[in-house]
């Protein structure tokens, strides 16, 4: 799983001491990944998924949608 | 959903300590298996084996990254304590097959030369088993 570290941390694996510092990317397992999210240390990185879109009415209401959300 | 044909480069990655060894340009699994000459007078002039020992090791090239949570300084570290770590090759894919295994830290050199990046070579020997896994 792709995490993203929103506070300075030390490493919490053994025989690791780096600072890992806010806003770093790291791919780790999903076991390390969910003990940061836990201790609030970092964010799950959620992939960019986009729908598919079949036909126009389709593409005008993700377009509405998505000037709603650029609004927000 | 699990990989579907050939997986294409950095698809596939190393994770030492459950971290993703990063900046790899080339990473190589070998694993060997030693046979054993059981051939005899019974064996009508074609040589026979068995199987005996396997054993398997990893080599791994990658630029070098201070900053990185998993690269040179972290396999510096290694070789000098003499630490051993699970070594897991795997994609981020549900289903797909995954290789993971203990080891040892055996080599590594730092690379520099005028007008390149700095790169390093690191090579694991796996201790005991090589088991197969799936990403879940």
């Amino acid at each position: 799983m792709e995490i993203i570290i929103t506070k300075d941390t030390k490493d919490i694996r053994p025989g690791r001491n780096k600072t890992l510092k806010k806003g770093t990317k790291l791919t780790v397992t999903k076991d390390l990944g969910e003990k940061y999210i836990k201790a609030k240390k970092a964010k799950l990185i959620e992939p960019d998924v986009r729908p598919i879109i079949k036909s126009a009415e389709e593409a005008e209401e993700y377009a509405e949608n998505y000037q709603e959300e650029t609004k927000k | 959903m699990a990989t579907t044909g050939i997986i294409v480069d950095d698809a596939f990655y190393l994770m030492v300590n459950a971290t993703k060894f990063t900046h790899i340009t080339s990473c190589s699994l070998t694993i060997d298996q030693e046979t054993i000459d059981i051939t005899n007078y019974d064996s009508s002039k074609w040589k026979e084996f068995d199987v005996g020992d396997k054993s398997w090791k990893m080599d791994v090239e990658a630029y070098y990254a201070m900053d990185a949570a998993e690269n040179g300084d972290e396999a510096l570290d290694d070789i000098i304590a003499g630490t051993s770590h699970t070594l897991l090759l795997t994609t981020e894919e549900t289903g797909d097959t995954t290789l993971s295994g203990t080891a040892w830290p055996v080599s590594l050199s730092v690379n520099s030369s005028k007008g390149s990046a700095v790169t390093l070579s690191a090579s694991y020997q796996g201790s005991g088993a090589l088991t197969k896994g799936t990403v879940s």
